[in-house]
């Protein structure tokens, strides 16, 4: 079984390359369990097919990458940078963007949802918390003056 | 404001509401010359026919002098895009404002571009970034950078790819089916830009699941937490998580962040939270997570980022050389001292050792029982052991002060000492090293150095010794026997640390050498002081000197680069300590003074 049916949730069907697929740990897991015909799509009932489409062509790009077994290191700061084809990817207007990482969290696609979220923190890198607001819409409400006094002193000490 | 733009006629043609701007677009800046702005909007085009779902182009084109060759054509076609266009004189320079009045003026004016705008907005949003970029730079009269010719078909087929079932992009870029393009004025536009803006805008941490959120801040520097916290309530209650700072301390405290540069001492003298950072810094090494809680205190837990911020005030003021100092004075000269949250401990010249209350700078007791000066000295919680010129070795009671032991052997006076949980070293001017045992007070000698032996140090099963012969040894305990000999410095070497690999050591030439302890190689010297270095202490971010020249030195360690000098001194500094937040140092005029980095907290 080569090629893999999905089904959005708007009905658009995909045929996708079963390696690319299985980038999904969702979809893999699936698979098992149901031991997938490659006749019946299987239904990804949260994603729509606008962002399917864009959540297979980074499974596509990526599906020979070599699983990089990252011990987690809390001691070492995780690694920000993005690779050229992956910022192209990523260079969608926010609401996609906000789609794509909801789409990858519940297909479980941990490289995707790194790469969409480390755009978006990237996204606030030096704005001050006005821009932010302007930048992501974000409902001014303005937060206790303790806790901003407090904040504006841990501000990055490469600064100072 | 010399901005036209191009749109698909069949945009404002026909039901403009199933027409869509998208697809490629060229944006040419102002200056360019006529021909080369037709060259480019030439291309774009939109060759849906209207059964088919459509994705006209949206061609931007922003040519001065064909707006103004063209202007009342594009007029013509632009009042039937834009249904206020009728009630207006075409007076550019007034658009905008007679446009925002016309329309409040007129709800059903309103409504009726609304009816036409907000399905456009549907599609619009679908725009790439890059494509969003030109059309907004464009509405404000910014052009943006042109863009290369492959850039507009890879855009164009980007948001195919977001336009389902697309099937007219290929056909878009045929110029035979091109369209003239049609202009919308940048009144229009920017109404455009103000109503479609927003709508691009989300509000990633207030929307998403909040595991997700911690994600995306866990790829946020402190800058970027800090900052966060200060975007709304939603985004501080996500950005002060402790499990976002337990990562910040882990990634600072104790060590130095190769991504910013920074590291924030581990404060050991605060007994609530030396266990808590060392939590974290021991979690960090382990990869486990640890919280924050100490069983011996019954106080509520700090906060991860109080603790990162009040260690980041402090390191702050290591950095900028913000202090405060006390003075203590010890008579006739300091030869030697040690210092904790409580007291200072220092021997002398006159042969005392006195302990002093570190916070009010009381001299509580004086220990009397050498006969010549204290070169050495450590305590620990229950006992003191000093090493005097008079060659004794003396054990003392911390809390009675009364001596318990003394130690004979060594045939010239004792210049360092160190001890552990079972064995105290010693080194002296008869140029051994000796090896007391607490168990069985068994003591065993190590030969080889050829004059003084200035300092001691225990690692291990290793101990390192630096010598008026001017060599760094390493001995081996177990043997034992001088394994290394380290060769460099040109003159008497007075003191040394060593930690994880490293040794540091201070000369009489003047000079502060780091080695790796594995190849036994001087990997770096440091210049600056003037007069011989007598001590020195270093830890994972910095190295402080003390010198014969009056003053004490602050270096970085992992450049080896000075950082300032403290040189408030007015005889030689003859020895330190310092911990995370103070230094305390000990001159020969007997001038203790206490450098406090701890203050503005």
């Amino acid at each position: 079984m080569s090629q893999i049916k999905l089904q959005s949730s708007d009905g658009r069907e995909f045929t996708v390359d079963a390696k690319a697929a299985k980038m999904s740990e969702t979809i893999k897991n699936m698979l098992e369990d149901l031991g997938g015909d490659g006749e019946n799509a299987i239904p990804v009932p949260n994603v729509t097919g606008a962002i399917l489409e864009k959540v297979i062509s980074y499974c596509l790009h990526h599906k020979d990458d070599v699983p990089k077994v990252v011990e987690e290191d809390p001691s070492k700061p995780k690694k920000e940078e993005i690779d050229a084809w992956d910022a192209e990817f990523c260079k969608v207007d926010y609401v996609t963007l906000f789609n794509i990482i909801l789409a990858a969290n519940y297909l479980d696609i941990k490289p995707l949802l790194d790469v969409t979220c480390k755009t978006v923190a990237n996204v606030i890198r030096g704005k001050t918390p006005d821009e932010i607001r302007k930048t992501l819409g974000v409902k001014s409400e303005a937060p206790a003056s303790a806790a901003s006094s407090s904040s504006s002193s841990a501000a990055e000490p490469a600064t100072a | 404001m010399d901005v036209a733009v191009d749109a698909a006629s069949s945009l404002s043609a026909n039901g403009a509401q199933r027409r869509l701007p998208t697809a490629s677009m060229a944006v040419t800046p102002a200056t360019s010359t006529p021909s080369a702005s037709a060259s480019t909007s030439a291309t774009h085009a939109d060759t849906a026919s209207d059964a088919a779902p459509v994705v006209p182009a949206l061609g931007l084109s922003l040519p001065a002098s064909a707006f103004v060759d063209g202007y009342a054509q594009q007029q013509q076609q632009s009042l039937a895009l834009h249904p206020h266009y009728h009630h207006h004189q075409l007076n550019h320079h007034h658009h905008h404002h007679h446009q925002q009045q016309q329309q409040q003026d007129d709800p059903s004016q309103q409504q009726q571009f609304r009816d036409w705008l907000l399905p456009t907005l549907d599609r619009v949003r679908q725009l790439s970034q890059p494509q969003l970029r030109e059309l907004l730079a464009a509405i404000l009269g910014h052009p943006s950078s042109p863009q290369p010719p492959s850039r507009s078909s890879s855009s164009s087929s980007s948001s195919s790819e977001q336009a389902a079932d697309s099937t007219t992009a290929a056909a878009a870029a045929d110029p035979a089916d091109a369209l003239p393009p049609v202009p919308i004025d940048p009144a229009t536009l920017s109404h455009v830009y103000r109503l479609v803006e927003p709508r691009l805008r989300i509000d990633f941490i207030s929307h998403l699941p909040e595991h997700l959120a911690k994600h995306i801040l866990s790829f946020c520097d402190a800058t970027r937490l800090a900052t966060a916290a200060q975007v709304s309530r939603t985004w501080r209650d996500v950005a002060n998580d402790d499990s976002l700072w337990h990562r910040m301390c882990a990634q600072h405290i104790n060590r130095k962040c190769h991504k910013c540069g920074w590291g924030l001492p581990l404060i050991m003298d605060m007994p609530d939270d030396a266990a808590v950072a060392h939590a974290a810094a021991t979690a960090a090494a382990s990869g486990s997570e640890i919280q924050p809680s100490n069983p011996r205190t019954k106080r509520p837990r700090r906060r991860w980022k109080d603790i990162y911020v009040e260690r980041l005030c402090i390191e702050r003021n290591w950095r900028k050389g913000v202090y405060t100092v006390r003075k203590l004075l010890h008579p006739d000269g300091v030869y030697c001292l040690q210092f904790d949250d409580k007291k200072i401990v220092s021997g002398g010249y006159d042969g005392t050792i006195r302990i002093w209350d570190t916070r009010t700078g009381d001299c509580k007791s004086v220990l009397e029982g050498h006969t010549r000066a204290v070169r050495c000295l450590q305590f620990d919680r229950v006992k003191i052991i000093s090493g005097s010129m008079d060659g004794t070795v003396k054990i003392w009671n911390i809390e009675s002060g009364d001596c318990v032991r003394t130690l004979e052997g060594h045939t010239g006076g004792v210049l360092s000492l160190q001890f552990d949980d079972t064995k105290l070293v010693t080194g002296s001017a008869d140029s051994t090293i000796r090896v007391w045992s607490f168990a069985d007070g068994q003591c065993r000698v190590l030969h080889g150095h050829s004059d003084w032996v200035n300092c001691v140090r225990i690692h291990h099963n290793q101990i390192l010794s630096g010598s008026d012969d001017g060599t760094i040894r390493v001995w081996d305990i177990q043997k034992p026997e001088c394994v290394k000999s380290m060769e460099g410095h040109l003159a008497e070497v007075q003191c040394l640390q060593m930690s994880h690999g490293t040794v540091v050591s201070g000369s009489l030439d003047n000079t502060v050498r780091v080695w790796n302890l594995e190849t036994g190689q001087c990997t770096q010297t440091l210049f600056g002081h003037t007069a011989g270095v007598w001590c020195l202490q270093f830890d994972n971010l910095r190295i402080v000197t003390a010198s014969h020249d009056h003053s004490v030195k602050i270096w970085d360690l992992e450049s080896g680069t000075l950082m300032y000098t403290l040189n408030s001194h007015l005889a030689p500094v003859n020895f330190l300590q310092f911990n995370d937040s103070k230094i305390v140092t000990g001159a020969e005029d007997g001038v203790i003074k206490i450098w406090d980095f701890g203050v503005n907290l």
